[in-house]
C-alpha cells in the first residue's frame, strides 16, 4: 500500500479540455464547490476556444483561488506552458496557454496532458492509490495512457508518452479499434444499454471490442511490463461487457510470468482527469 | 538510480550476453582495464554456457572486485537474480544466475535485460550524455529496447520492458520487419549480400534497404507515440545502413502527429564500443537489486 496524502485546503480551478466537451470546476480537494460544463465550439480561429476558456474560468474564480490546473487532448511543454498539435482540435497548433491564463488571472498555471491527468487523478484519489507503478487507460473519444513510474507520471518531454491510440494496427490505428470510434453504428453508451437487456448485437460489438483492446493491451506489457493497468473513459464503464473477449484475447502473450501478475481493473472514480488536473496545482505547491 | 561509473573509485565486472556473443569486462574509473570476446555455442547446455560465464570472468578477475553487473536478453527478476527464456539460448529457460554467480565469487551480483544495459552505457558513456530521457534500440539477431527515464531506468515488473520485438507490426512484429535476418527471410539473401549489392548501387539492394527504411521509420514513430523520448540511440548492426535508409526514416517521421515531436527528437548512432558491457557493469550500483 502506497497510499499518497495530496489534501490541500485551498480552492482550485481544475480544467477537462476534451476534444468536445469543456469542464471546468472549483473545488478543495474532493468537494466541488462549482462547475460548469461547455461544448467546444468548431472554429478555425485559436482565439474563439481561448476566449470561452478565460469567460468560463472567471465565473467559478474569486482571489482566494491558488491556481488553475487543465488536462488536454495533445502535446504540452510543461515547463513553458504551451500547448501543440491539438488532434480534436485544428486551430491549437500552438497556443501559449499558460501565459495567456496566467496574464489573464495573474495566478499558477500548470497544463497536462488529459490521459496523464486521469492517471494521476487515480494515483491521488482513486485505485491508483495503492500502487506504485500503473498505466492509466483511458477509453473514450480517444486511446490515451498515463504512465505512473514509481508513484510519479513519467517526465517525458511533451507529456504526449502513452499515446497508443496512434499505433499502426491492422489497416488503421490502434484508437480506431479501441476506443468510442469503434462503434460505428451507435454509440458505446447506447449499446451499453442494449448489452445491459441482453442485445445481441451490442453483446457482438463488446465482445469484439474486447479482442482488439486485449491487442492493444499486450503493447503495453511488451513496451511497459505494468503490473496494472486501470481502465478509464466512457467505454470502461461497459467492462463487464468485453473483459470476458479482453483476456481471453491475453491468452497468447508471450511471457505467462508477466500475465500472471497483471492486474486490469475499471476505475471507478468518476472526474478522475478533473481531480488529476487540481493535482498539478497541489503537486507545484508541494514542490 | 544508475550512477555515472566515471565518478566510482570501485572496480566491477560488467557481463554482457546476447545470444552467441559473450563480453566481459573489468570496468574501473569508467574505463575497460581487461576484455574478454568470446563466440560461444548457443545451443550447448545451461551448465556448458554457465561454465563459460564463470571462466571468462576468472580470466580478468583481480581481487579489487566488488562486484558483477550481467545483462542478458531474457525476462529478469531482478531482485532474485533470476533468467527465464533467454532469448537464442534455449537451454536456459530457468537460471538462478545471481545465486549461481553469487556462490562462486562471493560479490553481490545485479542482471538486467541486455538492452537496458546498452541504454545505461549510452547514458553515461556514449551519446546520450546530455539527455534525460533516452531509448536506446539494439538491433541484433533480434530487437531490443532500453528506456531511461528522468535519468533512470524504466525496467518494469519483471524487466519485461522494451520488448517491443513482439510488438505487432502489418502481419508480423516489428522484430521481423525491422531487423536485418528480414532480407533472408523475405529475400534469402544475407545481410552482407544486402549491403555488397547496396554498395554496388544494384536496384533489388536498393527497393529492399528502401522497404526497410519506412520499417524503421515506424518503429522510430510507434516509440515515440508510446515514451515521447528526447532521444533514441541506435545500436547493433543496423548502423551500415543508416545513411540508406535515412530518407525513408524522415517521410515516415512527416507523417507522424506530433511534428513538435519530430523537431525535438535527437536520432543518434551508437559510436563508442562495448558500451553495454560499462552498461552491465553500471548495474552493480544500482543497489535496490542485488543478488
Amino acid at each position: 500500500m502506497s497510499s499518497v496524502n495530496n489534501k490541500t485546503d485551498f480552492p482550485i480551478i481544475a480544467v477537462d479540455l476534451g476534444g468536445t466537451n469543456l469542464r471546468i470546476v472549483r473545488l478543495v480537494n474532493t468537494t466541488w464547490e462549482a462547475s460548469t460544463q461547455l461544448e467546444v465550439p468548431q472554429s478555425d480561429d485559436k482565439q474563439v476556444l481561448l476566449d470561452l476558456l478565460i469567460d468560463s474560468i472567471k465565473e467559478l474564480y474569486d482571489k482566494d483561488i491558488v491556481g488553475i490546473g487543465i488536462g488536454v487532448p495533445g502535446l504540452v511543454d510543461r515547463k513553458e506552458g504551451i500547448v501543440y498539435d491539438m488532434v480534436n482540435i485544428p486551430a491549437w497548433k500552438e497556443v501559449a496557454l499558460a501565459e495567456q491564463l496566467n496574464r489573464a488571472f495573474n495566478t499558477i498555471v500548470k497544463i497536462d496532458n488529459d490521459a496523464n491527468c486521469f492517471a494521476l487523478g487515480e494515483r491521488y484519489y482513486g485505485k491508483g492509490q495503492e500502487y506504485l507503478d500503473f498505466v492509466g487507460l483511458t477509453l473514450g473519444t480517444g486511446l490515451g495512457a498515463g504512465i505512473i513510474k514509481e508513484g510519479s507520471l513519467i517526465a517525458d518531454k511533451f507529456a504526449s508518452a502513452g499515446e497508443f491510440g496512434m499505433i499502426p494496427y491492422k489497416n488503421d490505428i490502434l484508437e480506431m479499434y479501441c476506443s468510442g470510434q469503434f462503434f460505428k453504428k451507435e454509440s458505446g453508451k447506447s449499446l451499453a444499454e442494449k448489452a445491459k437487456n441482453g442485445d445481441s448485437y451490442a453483446l457482438q460489438q463488446f465482445n469484439e471490442f474486447g479482442y482488439h483492446l486485449a491487442e492493444a493491451i499486450k503493447i503495453i506489457l511488451y513496451t511497459l511490463s505494468p503490473e496494472v493497468i486501470l481502465l478509464g473513459g466512457s467505454v470502461s464503464q461497459s467492462f463487464d461487457y468485453f473483459k470476458e473477449s479482453m483476456y481471453s484475447g491475453l491468452k497468447d502473450f508471450a511471457y505467462k510470468k508477466v500475465l500472471n501478475q497483471l492486474k486490469i481493473e475499471r476505475s471507478t472514480l468518476d472526474n478522475a482527469a478533473i481531480y488529476g488536473a487540481a493535482s498539478l496545482i497541489k503537486h507545484y505547491l508541494r514542490k | 538510480m544508475i550512477r555515472d561509473l566515471n565518478s566510482i573509485q570501485q572496480t566491477v565486472i560488467g557481463v554482457f550476453l546476447s545470444g552467441k556473443i559473450l563480453k566481459v569486462g573489468r570496468v574501473a574509473h569508467g574505463v575497460i582495464e581487461a576484455y574478454e570476446y568470446r563466440e560461444i555455442d548457443n545451443l550447448a547446455t545451461e551448465e556448458k554456457i554457465l561454465n563459460i560465464v564463470i571462466d571468462s570472468i576468472n580470466r580478468i578477475w583481480t581481487d579489487d572486485v566488488v562486484g558483477i553487473g550481467v545483462g542478458v536478453p531474457s525476462l529478469v527478476d531482478i531482485k532474485k537474480g533470476i533468467v527465464y527464456n533467454v532469448e537464442h539460448i534455449p537451454s536456459w529457460r530457468e537460471v538462478h544466475l545471481g545465486e549461481i554467480l553469487n556462490n562462486h565469487f562471493k560479490v553481490d551480483i545485479s542482471i538486467n535485460n541486455d538492452a537496458n544495459c546498452f541504454a545505461i552505457g549510452e547514458k553515461y558513456n556514449g551519446c546520450a550524455k546530455r539527455f534525460n530521457d533516452v531509448v536506446a534500440i539494439v538491433f541484433g539477431v533480434g530487437l531490443g529496447l532500453g528506456v531511461i527515464t528522468e535519468n533512470r531506468l524504466y525496467s518494469g515488473a519483471n524487466c519485461g520492458t522494451g520488448e517491443l520485438c513482439s510488438v505487432p507490426f502489418k502481419d508480423h512484429t516489428y522484430e521481423y520487419y525491422c531487423t536485418t535476418q528480414y532480407f533472408q527471410t523475405k529475400y534469402g539473401l544475407t545481410d552482407e549480400e544486402v549491403y555488397a549489392r547496396l554498395i554496388k548501387q544494384d536496384k533489388i539492394a536498393i527497393a529492399i534497404i528502401e522497404e526497410f527504411g519506412t520499417n524503421i521509420g515506424h518503429l522510430i514513430t510507434t516509440i515515440m507515440y508510446m515514451l515521447d523520448p528526447e532521444c533514441i540511440v541506435i545500436g547493433g548492426n543496423i548502423k551500415k545502413y543508416l545513411p540508406y535508409i535515412e530518407p525513408q526514416i524522415r517521410k515516415v517521421l512527416s507523417t507522424f502527429n506530433y511534428q513538435k515531436s519530430v523537431e525535438k527528437i535527437q536520432i543518434l548512432l551508437n559510436e563508442k564500443e562495448n558500451v553495454e558491457v560499462l552498461g552491465a557493469a553500471a548495474l552493480y550500483f544500482n543497489q535496490n537489486y542485488k543478488v
